[in-house]
């Protein structure tokens, strides 16, 4: 499980230390103060691949016509004030103290070969070389290469993302990927899941036999639910049926609904992860609050899930306090604010006595003064 | 300038500091009480997990807030002054560990806390080096008391009876006497609930108190330790 967190040079972090971390772990904050920014910075450091980079692109609604036309933004957009200089780093503590760094340098081509020949291994300049010959545009187009280095445990991995006019290409031939990658899911603050994959997931949960904790999840919000079922007519489709009346697709139960299955079947189907929710409340009536906080602190235990979600309620957070109440060890909050004096970011660690101590003499839990 | 902050018991404790450094001209802020039940205050070897509590919030606010010096404000009720000293440092070093504990009142002390500059000191309400804040009000109070001080005869008709209570309650009813039958105004009398209370009447009627009596010289050393022109 991750310990510490240090993020250097990522999108509005100059450097921000996140001390203390537990299995769940609630982030406040102001808009705009890096709620989500951190979520990311999370998931590129467990998931460095081309794939987790063009999601975050995804998530944040960057246009793929200006991407396509201008690669060098994806790059550009992750680095704090656009400075390429120094380059990303994302440093990582875990409980049993070994540790993971991820930093992401960018270079245009002119100083490509001088990256390549300080920091990639023979074999790796021979394969970019090659590619560059094969690949390059002929009308001088810009491209933009992100050199990926991962280091777990002193054990040194180098990935190569090279973007160019419509095209991306991930020059990764790196081994031993499981070393360096993490199970990690994010699921962000609007973006629904489709029914198709809800439904695959859902299915893959009754495979597995887990179908029944999807069942429990639904029925914080509605006790009256007393089935969940796929179809696949006339695609696949989640059912939820409610005692004595006919089954109902999900998608006409309402947004917590969805959120729910989305949030419990990434649990339920992605043991030892984890797991990163922005705005976790959202959909949530507050007197479902302490059930649902209560129902994920027991899951995650049960199947060794790290959840990491941002928050702007007040009532989820006196929520959390109230489910983790007795299980101190599990659960810590962050507070990401800005300093009054010096204007940076910082994470300020709260246990739950704390934060409820914060709470009930009136301070600000939830970023400002 | 950063800004200093007070920890102090209850809301009583609040109000009455709160006129005092007004009175002095002091820019100091008092922090929501530790306690907010006015009738649960017993800051004692028992009771270190709230002031610890308050400390940790202060931590907490130090990491986002430009704050300089923190003090800290206890009753020394029937304890000495050095098991007050032993209590704040047993909470202090809980929170901070690599503060540099207190030797006595009245004197900063840093707390070490990362890069953070943050002084400390504390300073314990008493009257003659025992009590709490209702024993000082008692002693400054600047109206004639007929009706708070006849409680003495209550007292004794209490003790003549096999009851008691405690110098804390007794005083305790004596301020509220005091504020209620000596001191108030028919129309305040009309609008008790509002009127008839300890901040009311330190916010409204600091006549009836005397903030330059020389008991309070101590407490006024330990305020101005946080001007601003002090080091």
């Amino acid at each position: 499980m991750i310990e510490d967190i240090e993020i250097t040079n990522f999108r509005c972090f100059d450097r921000l230390k996140v001390s203390g971390c537990k299995r769940i772990n609630l982030i406040s904050g102001k808009n705009n103060v890096g709620k989500t920014a951190l979520l990311e910075a999370i998931f590129i450091n467990n998931t460095p691949t081309k794939d987790t980079i063009i999601s975050i692109g995804d998530l944040r609604r960057e246009s793929s016509q200006v991407r396509s036309e201008f690669p060098a933004q994806i790059w550009d957009n992750l680095f704090w004030k656009q400075n390429l200089d120094p380059p990303c780093v994302f440093h990582t503590i875990f409980q049993d103290a070994s540790f993971k760094t991820t930093e992401i340098f960018v270079r245009n081509e002119q100083d490509i070969l001088t990256v390549i020949n300080s920091n990639i291994p023979a074999e790796l300049v021979n394969h970019y070389d090659e590619w560059l010959e094969k690949e390059k545009f002929k009308d001088g187009a810009e491209q933009s290469l992100g050199v990926i280095i991962i280091n777990v445990n002193n054990q040194i991995f180098i990935k190569l993302i090279a973007l160019s006019r419509n095209r991306e290409v991930n020059l990764d031939t790196t081994y031993n990927k499981s070393v360096y990658l993490q199970n990690t899911s994010f699921i962000p603050s609007t973006l629904r899941a489709s029914t198709v994959s809800l439904t695959q997931e859902f299915d893959r949960a009754r495979l597995n036999e887990k179908d029944e904790e999807v069942l429990k999840a639904f029925q914080i919000i509605d006790s009256s639910i007393v089935a969940v079922e796929s179809f696949s007519i006339p695609e696949p489709t989640i059912y939820l049926k409610r005692q004595g009346e006919k089954r109902l697709p999900l998608s006409l139960f309402g947004d917590a609904m969805n959120r729910i299955a989305d949030i419990i079947l990434k649990i339920i189907n992605n043991q030892d992860s984890i797991l990163l929710i922005d705005e976790i409340e959202n959909g949530i009536h507050h007197s479902n609050q302490t059930a649902f906080w209560d129902f994920l602190y027991r899951l995650a235990e049960q199947l060794n899930v790290q959840i990491f979600a941002t928050t702007h309620s007040l009532e989820m957070t006196e929520a959390f306090i109230k489910a983790g109440i007795d299980r101190q060890d599990s659960a810590a909050h962050f507070e990401l604010t800005r300093h009054e004096k010096t204007n940076k970011i910082v994470a300020i660690n709260r246990d739950l006595e704390t934060l409820e101590y914060g709470i009930t003499h009136h301070k600000e839990v939830r970023g400002g003064s | 300038m950063g800004r200093n902050i007070l920890i102090v018991e209850s809301n009583n404790d609040k109000y009455f500091f709160q006129s005092v450094i007004k009175h002095l001209d002091i820019d100091l802020e008092v922090a929501a009480p530790v306690f907010l039940d006015e009738d649960y205050r017993a800051m004692d070897g028992s009771d270190s997990t709230k002031l610890i509590n308050a400390l940790k919030d202060l931590k907490a606010d130090i990491q986002k807030e430009d704050i300089e010096r923190i003090g800290i404000i206890l009753d020394v009720d029937r304890h000495s002054e050095a098991e007050r000293i032993k209590f704040i440092n047993d909470c202090i070093i809980k929170v901070f560990p690599k503060a540099i504990t207190l030797d006595r009142a009245n004197q900063f002390t840093d707390l070490n806390f990362e890069a953070y500059p943050i002084k400390l000191a504390c300073y314990f309400t008493n009257v003659n080096g025992q009590g709490e804040l209702e024993t000082v009000l008692k002693v400054i109070k600047n109206q004639d008391s007929t009706y708070a001080d006849c409680l003495d005869r209550w007292r004794e008709c209490l003790v003549s009876n096999g009851k008691k209570i405690t110098d804390k309650k007794f005083d305790k009813l004596w301020i509220v006497n005091y504020i209620r039958y000596d001191t108030a105004t028919k129309d305040e009398q009309k609008h008790a609930d509002r009127k008839l209370t300890l901040n009311y009447a330190l916010e409204n009627k600091s006549f009836i108190w005397n903030l330059d009596h020389p008991i309070l010289a101590e407490l006024k050393v330990f305020f101005r330790l946080f001007n601003n022109s002090s080091s």
